[in-house]
């Protein structure tokens, strides 16, 4: 496990403890499932410009001392840069100047310095799975000779639950920490970021990025970012409209130099204060300008006027263009991107390319894309006021125009735009029918953020219409915890299902309202999954089994992912029975049918729960080689920071406790927890909890387990907890009490409990998962009770159970209990036949804690069968854990109020030792001082241990002194 | 009886705004406002100011500002205009 020690990229560890990763720990192996989508066919050509830092014009006014604040957010301490203006005030001019001083010589822009990440943002980008996928791409292009960064993040954003946004960029924050090139990210037209998801992203990036990071960011509004933080810190350099507002000597340089006008200082002076050194306003003057034989008339009335400065500019600048011109900026302006052929698709002509270039010639408000020139965009305002005029003079031409661009990008498989020209242009049915078509790729690729988007967008009878879209959305609605939408819309599509039945309306199933029966079958499947997993989530049985076996005979054989699902479901079904070989079979099942899917969530929550299986059990090796090949498919598919890779840990953990490896098991329930504690799934967290007790109580830990219950008790009454976790608590609390010596509340507890599941046990194979453990505990407090045939009775029962379940773990501990009531009721030669069983079963996985957490009575069996020559090496193995540095549970020093009576008293030769013992000598210091052999001094001290329930010196020594057999 | 003036504004309520802006628009602005908006060129304190008046909720007033900010139209006032 410290394979990567001395690795340069640990470097990360020292910085970012907060931000660990769990380390790999096993053996390296092919990964199994790829889902990296790098840059593959996600990120299209056309999409690409969206990393181009903007050419700049050769003509341009130079700023350098608006370049000098830009650099000032690079300073030691600094974050960020941070540029809030209006449209029109030349932020993406300067942002583009400043990256081409960044980078070498002989550069014009086109291609960023090393290290600097360009990213124009868009309205798309609300999403945040494409969002991070656009910023990964961004860095990686930025520093291409450098490994590729992201792509744990990315690895995270295919599955099919986007993890917590801490989760998601701790991977990537530590890579970029890793590496020690300084990195620039610049994010332009930040406004149109309206989703708090991503404005959470990017605060956590600025909290917590490495010092070598910086980001610069152009927005025409403050966005929700903790800038007065950052301001108060000193880590913002900042810059508004007043600064980047054209000075009289800039705006002459411009109007005269660039523009080629000739004017005088005065008409500047003018236009500057009328404009109020607003770019665009200046800009459009000019362009007015040169349409116009005399300027100086133009100005007198410009500057005299009262209309606004952009419409009257507008305007005039627009009339002053040929006809065809006109026509093409009003018809394209719909378009947020712009190329000659989709021009063309929109205007009807041929010349798209050429008027293109010819716009940019004409500073006419178009900024090319990229540098082969090929994709360009118009500037913000002038697309607004030209769309602006569009819909005031040819109205009925935008939904036209719109369908035409959503056809074009459909021919041309950019199915984002296709399907937003659609929305835009109001054309739902076509909206509809696209998204439908892209649904399942879409939600496969994790999108689902954007669906929603787009589904909000439409009526939800359109919606519901649709069952394709609707099983996305009941789903949706399902995992976002929301079940009564998730109902509603399963009904709608129940009752489409209904319609398209055998004696459909044939028109209607033409007119496309009605499913194909092929169809149907897949969609009614998925639905009666949903249903199935909403049964499971209220612990329905009936219902789990009628509605997955419904879903496995509707899903067609190639619908894996969903296969997949109802096998997770079945193998439930199984696993909450108890009835462990059957569940094992499904679930190694599901676990199959998910990875031919590939979707790595559904892994590993197939995963989680063959580990649970295999535990149950009782195969320990298994249980812990399997987890730890999962943990490892997890780290290498990104996942290291997900829910479920944090519970696969803490399963891992419980059964590296039960191999006594006490800290090796804490160590991976504690990375495990942290992880699990930000599930929104309270089963996962329960689970988790339920794992780390166990080790807890198994280290002697009381306090910190009794904390840990109340902990989750807390958790439980704030929100809806399954049942069964709570009763799982309650039993181990129910332990706590017994291992405190409380019996009184012990008993409490058992009283309701038997009431609760009275005659149940009759019923014998009537004892579900959960019921067993209860049981069990019944069967403990009875023998704490001395109730030892009731016990022995409940104890029979519940290993015919146990046994017929094949839950091999239980098996042993009920084994050990019925020992331990039959060396009670003082029948040893019984105790001894029962724990020979358990010994059977237990020594060939290795079993020892199940022995050791039962305590001294479990001391003084095994030291009887140990003189009865009963597996002499496990046994010797199985009592040298007594021993070891760990209280056991039953410890009675925990129980100071009320310490029971000695059951035998020490001798005076135990006590001798005892007191040498408490004056620090080692055994073989005592053999010498009181003349014996160093064995028979062991003996003495394992026969002090045993009368005083102790397991080593310093609690034999306290409680001798509890029970004032000692004095200090 | 509850005087108008005394009821609650909520987020969902919809209650005329009036909007001042520097500066005369064009009269074919006022349907790219919306066919319910009102717009008045007028003076203030000797200068230039266009009055936009509409009845709309929050969500509608904010994506006026908006739109307005988009279009570099800078803002003198808004208002909330009693007894509606």
């Amino acid at each position: 496990m410290n394979g990567r020690r001395g690795d340069p990229a640990d470097k990360r560890y020292d910085r970012l403890t907060q931000l660990q990763e769990p380390e790999v720990r096993t053996r390296s192996r092919g990964p199994k499932t790829r889902f990296f989508p790098y840059n593959g066919p996600m990120l299209e050509t056309l999409l690409r410009t969206k990393l181009f830092v903007p050419p700049l014009r050769t003509n341009l006014i130079s700023r350098p001392h608006l370049v000098e604040r830009v650099d000032q957010g690079l300073q030691p301490g600094h974050k960020l840069t941070f540029i809030s203006a209006p449209a029109g005030f030349g932020k993406t001019t300067l942002v583009s100047e400043w990256v081409g001083n960044l980078g070498r010589e002989g550069e014009n822009g086109s291609k960023a310095a090393d290290g600097v990440a360009w990213l124009s943002l868009d309205e798309g980008d609300n999403d945040p799975t494409r969002f991070l996928t656009y910023l990964i791409a961004a860095l990686n292009r930025a520093d291409e000779e450098h490994a590729a960064v992201g792509k744990g993040t990315l690895g995270m954003l295919q599955s099919s639950q986007l993890p917590p946004t801490e989760t998601v960029l701790t991977p990537l924050i530590n890579e970029l920490a890793a590496t020690p090139e300084e990195r620039i990210l610049i994010l332009d037209d930040y406004h149109l970021i309206e989703s708090q998801a991503v404005h959470e992203i990017l605060s956590f990036l600025l909290e917590n990025m490495p010092p070598q990071m910086h980001l610069v960011i152009a927005t025409r509004e403050d966005p929700n970012l903790p800038l007065a933080r950052l301001r108060a810190r000193g880590q913002l350099a900042e810059l508004r409209a007043a600064d980047l507002r054209f000075s009289p000597t800039e705006a002459a340089e411009f109007l005269n130099r660039v523009m080629g006008l000739n004017l005088s200082m005065a008409d500047v002076a003018a236009l500057e204060s009328r404009t109020e050194g607003w770019i665009a306003g200046l800009q459009l003057a000019a362009i007015s300008m040169q349409g116009h034989g005399d300027a100086a008339q133009l100005i007198k009335s410009f500057t005299g006027s009262h209309r606004l400065v952009m419409d009257y500019l507008m305007e005039d600048v627009l009339n002053q263009q040929p006809k065809h011109v006109q026509e093409f900026l009003l018809q394209t302006a719909v378009l947020s991107k712009l190329t000659g052929p989709l021009c063309d698709a929109l205007t009807g002509q041929d010349d798209g390319q050429a008027t293109m270039e010819m716009l940019e010639r004409a500073n006419l408000f178009i900024i090319p894309l990229d540098s082969e020139r090929r994709w360009y965009r118009y500037h913000h305002l002038f697309a607004d006021l030209l769309r602006q005029r569009l819909k005031q003079t040819q109205e009925e031409l935008l939904p036209i125009l719109h369908r035409r661009a959503s056809e074009w990008h459909q021919q041309n498989e950019h199915v984002d735009e296709s399907i937003e020209h659609a929305l835009r242009g109001e054309d739902v049915e076509r909206a509809v029918n696209l998204i439908e078509g892209h649904v399942d790729d879409l939600w496969g690729r994790g999108e689902h953020a954007k669906l929603k988007r787009w589904l909000d967008k439409l009526p939800e009878t359109m919606v519901c219409a649709k069952p394709r879209i609707c099983i996305f959305y009941a789903w949706y609605m399902f995992v976002s915890g929301q079940h009564e939408a998730a109902d509603r819309s399963l009904q709608a599509m129940e009752q489409i299902f209904d319609r398209s039945g055998g004696d459909a309306d044939e028109t209607e199933r033409q007119h496309g309202s009605l499913l194909a029966d092929s169809d149907r079958a897949e969609l009614q499947g998925r639905a009666a999954a949903v249903r199935a997993f909403m049964d499971s989530h209220q612990g329905d049985l009936a219902g789990m089994i009628r509605h997955a076996r419904q879903a496995l005979a509707y899903l067609p054989e190639h619908d894996r992912t969903w296969r997949g699902l109802v096998a997770i479901v079945l193998g439930d079904v199984y696993g909450f029975k108890g009835d462990m070989a059957a569940a094992y079979e499904a679930r190694t099942d599901a676990l199959k049918t998910c990875e031919a899917a590939g979707d790595i969530y559904y892994i590993l929550l197939a995963s989680m729960k063959v580990a649970i299986t295999l535990r149950s059990q009782g195969r320990l090796q298994l249980t812990r080689e399997f987890c730890q090949q999962q943990i490892e498919v997890a780290h290498e598919s990104g996942l290291s920071h997900a829910a479920l890779t944090g519970l696969l840990q803490m399963i891992l953990g419980e059964v590296l406790a039960e191999l006594n490896y006490l800290d090796e098991a804490l160590a991976q329930a504690t990375e495990g927890v942290e992880l699990t504690e930000r599930s929104v799934d309270l089963s996962l967290l329960g689970w988790g909890y339920m794992c780390l007790i166990r080790i807890l109580v198994s280290r002697g830990e009381m306090a910190a387990t009794e904390a840990l219950v109340q902990k989750m008790d807390r958790v439980a009454r704030e929100s809806q907890v399954p049942p069964w976790i709570m009763n799982q608590l309650a039993t181990w609390g129910t332990r706590l009490r017994l291992a405190q010596g409380k019996l009184d509340e012990a008993s409490q507890w058992a009283s309701q409990q038997a009431l609760k599941m009275g005659s149940e046990l009759e019923a014998g194979d009537g004892i579900d998962f959960f019921q067993l453990f209860d049981y069990i505990m019944l069967g403990r407090v009875l023998i704490a009770e001395k109730r030892l045939d009731e016990a022995a009775g409940l104890l029979t029962s519940l290993l015919v159970s146990a046994k017929a379940g094949g839950r091999t773990a239980r098996v042993i501990e009920i084994l050990l209990l019925q020992a331990l009531a039959c060396q009670a009721q003082g029948d040893i030669d019984q105790a001894i036949s029962k724990l020979r069983q358990a010994l059977a079963t237990a020594e060939p996985e290795g079993f020892i804690r199940i022995f050791a957490d039962e305590g001294a009575p479990m001391a003084r069996l095994l030291d009887e069968a140990l003189r009865r020559g009963i597996a002499p090496g496990y046994v010797g193995r199985l009592l040298a854990a007594f021993s070891s540095d760990y209280p056991i549970p039953a410890d009675i020093t925990t129980s100071k109020a009320d310490p029971p009576e000695l059951t035998e008293s020490l001798s005076e030769r135990e006590i001798e030792v005892l007191q040498l013992i408490a004056g620090g000598l080692t055994n073989s210091e005592i053999a010498s001082r009181l003349y014996l052999s160093l064995n028979t001094v062991k003996a003495h001290t394992r026969n002090i241990y045993s009368k005083l329930d102790a397991h080593n010196r310093t609690q034999a020594v306290a409680r001798a002194r509890a029970l004032n057999i000692l004095t200090d | 009886m509850v005087k108008k003036s005394e009821e609650k504004l909520t987020l969902d309520r919809p209650a005329t705004y009036q909007i001042e802006l520097p500066g005369h628009l064009d009269a074919s602005w006022a349907e790219w406002a919306g066919p319910t908006m009102v717009m008045i060129a007028g003076e203030r304190a000797g200068r230039p100011v266009t009055t936009l008046t509409d009845r709309m909720d929050q969500a509608a007033l904010v994506g006026l500002l908006r739109r307005l900010y988009a279009l570099g139209l800078p803002l003198i006032s808004v208002n909330l205009v009693e007894g509606d």
